[in-house]
């Protein structure tokens, strides 16, 4: 399947250094597993530390997945975040500290948010649960093709 | 007749720029009494990290000091690695590295003018605020940003830290297809850096006069990235080798970041050196006929003329640079043929070398000692923050008592923290950002 007709784009966010390397590693760990290597829709990408420039990988697809690590006390295992959560967090912006949110509101402004978008934060729990459970939230996500995340407002070309 | 208020004001996290800092701030009787840019960033020890380590690990670790500038610490890095090993980079080699700077320059002067900067001109919180009037400008810093990052990967692998930059040259060269398709990309994008140049121009930037010490490499042949001499505006030129024989890095109790300072007649321990400034803003006051004449004709129509002493005239030197970069990524990829072996062999040898690249915030000064082997004993690393600091504790002064320091706290917060910002510090670079205390007492 060429490029072109990648309708999927999984994204995994962190640093290999840093402690943040699970988003990453969960990514790498799926884009090799034969289940999925099947899913010829699916384009799979690795990005250290992208600030605003995350914004560029939502454009050309339908669905953006976006797997990063959540930091909080109260979850564990992997957490599906609502876009609209982030969308109204206090933002930091600094071109260090220009994250998800940042990204997202800037997108959520430009009207450059993808049609479909999901968000999975990765909090404590061992490697293996982590990737299981990613794994069948995935699945589940994706088959649901009705399911829009997005308001029709923030929509690219809307 | 103004009331004489004693403040302390406290800017406890800085907003908008690279790090954690922060800016404390004492007014007694109407005068500032004491004003520290405070960096609080734990220290990265990088410095000590490299010792030991062989010479071909260097490069893959100096990159991680910054994600935003890794290019510019890969090639002081490897310029200092050639110089111990008596080896000078090919044609080609130093073309690709003029290609690889062009491209971090436009992504970080890119990022810095839309996202960091311009709000503060155009009277926003936010580059996500400022979207929402301005989109097309905000859609402008994305792309060229991205093209930026887009040349980056095609030399380096990837747009951040990349990994594609070996002690001699690269690993690979691109493809002559990557090549052409990246010209057309910077073809394309061309219009949009001439355009930023004039919409720089065109913003209310503060009239903001200031007596400075600007330093910067100068080349006799083109714009410095990589190669040249050291250059001050009151005269100075030398080798980089004789940098610490003219500045010098010294421990502040307020800043995890070393502060550097320039002694016009040579250090003498014990003697107090003054602030400089390095960055957009002093490469273009000492290296303005250096730029190509699209570029001085676009500067030109601005009627902003260099060199200039006004500090928020940085905007527009760092508009002029990303259009520079631009023309300059167009001529090299012009001109682009692969090679077959797109490096220099190397044999490591021990001894003591220096590199100096202007990285895009300024002058990057590196210095390793590597045994017989090309084993570390020691590396020094001076980046331009670092450098900078003094110079920015200087301007905050002279701006907040030119401005009036009996404004509110609120308008000195911010103007302190647009004075900062318009720096572009690299405050994670420099551990070594922004949190405003003003104390009135």
């Amino acid at each position: 399947m060429s490029a072109a007709t990648k309708t999927v784009r999984i994204i995994g966010i962190g640093s290999p250094v840093q402690g943040d390397e699970a988003g990453l590693q969960l990514v790498e760990r799926l884009r090799q597993d034969k289940l999925w290597q099947s899913r010829d829709e699916i384009e799979w990408l690795l990005l250290e530390r992208p600030g605003a420039s995350l914004l560029h990988h939502f454009s050309g697809v339908e669905t953006v997945c976006l797997v990063d690590a959540l930091e909080s006390a109260v979850h564990k295992g992997i957490v599906r975040v609502d876009p609209e959560s982030l969308l109204a967090a206090t933002a930091s912006f600094s071109s260090h500290h220009f994250g998800v949110a940042e990204t997202l509101q800037l997108a959520s402004t430009l009207k450059q948010l993808p049609p479909r978008l999901f968000i999975y934060g990765i909090s404590s729990g061992s490697f293996s649960t982590l990737y299981h459970e990613l794994s069948a939230m995935l699945l589940q996500d994706l088959l649901v093709k009705d399911q829009i995340k997005t308001p029709a407002t923030m929509l690219s070309g809307s | 007749m103004s009331e004489r208020r004693e403040v302390t004001i406290n800017v406890p996290l800085l907003t908008r720029v690279e790090g954690e800092g922060a800016l404390d701030l004492q007014i007694k009787d109407g005068q500032i009494t004491a004003l520290q840019l405070r960096i609080f960033e734990p220290p990265r020890l990088f410095e000590k990290f490299l010792e030991g380590r062989g010479y071909e690990e260097v490069l893959d670790i100096v990159a991680r000091i910054c994600g935003i500038c890794p290019v510019a610490y890969q090639m002081s890095a490897s310029h200092a690695m050639e110089s111990i090993f008596n080896v000078a980079p090919t044609p080609w080699v130093r073309e690709m590295r003029r290609l690889f700077y062009c491209g971090e320059w436009l992504e970080s002067h890119a990022l810095h003018i839309h996202l960091l900067a311009a709000p503060d001109f155009l009277g926003f919180n936010s580059a996500i605020e400022m979207a929402a009037k301005y989109p097309d400008e905000v859609r402008r810093g994305l792309k060229l940003q991205a093209l930026g990052n887009k040349i980056l990967r095609t030399l380096g692998g990837r747009s951040v830290h990349p990994v594609g930059v070996r002690v001699g040259g690269f690993y690979h060269a691109p493809k002559k297809s990557e090549m052409a398709a990246l010209l057309t990309e910077c073809r394309e994008a061309l219009p949009d850096a001439e355009a930023l140049v004039q919409w720089v121009g065109a913003l209310q930037l503060p009239d903001d006069e200031q007596a400075f010490i600007s330093v910067a490499l100068r080349h006799p042949e083109e714009y410095p990235f990589n190669e040249g001499r050291l250059v001050t505006s009151d005269g100075l030129d030398i080798d980089i080798s004789q940098y610490h024989d003219y500045f010098r890095e010294t421990h502040v109790a307020h800043s995890t970041a070393l502060h550097a300072h320039y002694f016009p007649d040579g250090y003498v321990e014990g003697e107090a050196g003054v602030p400089y400034l390095v960055g957009p803003l002093a490469r273009l006051n000492l290296n303005v006929a250096q730029l190509p004449r699209q570029v001085r004709d676009n500067l030109a129509t601005t009627g902003i003329t260099f060199p200039s002493r006004n500090m928020f005239h940085s905007a527009l030197a760092r508009a002029a640079e990303l259009h520079f970069a631009l023309l300059e990524a167009i001529r090299l990829l012009e001109s682009y043929q692969p090679v077959a072996q797109p490096f220099v062999e190397v044999e490591p040898r021990a001894g003591v070398g220096f590199g100096c690249t202007e990285a895009p915030r300024g002058i990057l000064w590196h210095r390793y000692e590597l045994d017989d082997e090309g084993k570390v004993i020691s590396a020094t690393i001076t980046p331009p923050t670092s450098q900078n600091q003094a110079r920015i504790e200087e301007d905050l002064k002279n701006s907040l008592e030119a401005h009036g320091l009996d404004a509110s706290d609120e308008a000195l917060k911010l103007l302190g923290e647009q004075v900062i910002r318009n720096y572009d510090p690299c405050i994670s670079c420099a551990t070594h950002f922004l949190k405003l205390d003003v104390s009135r007492d």
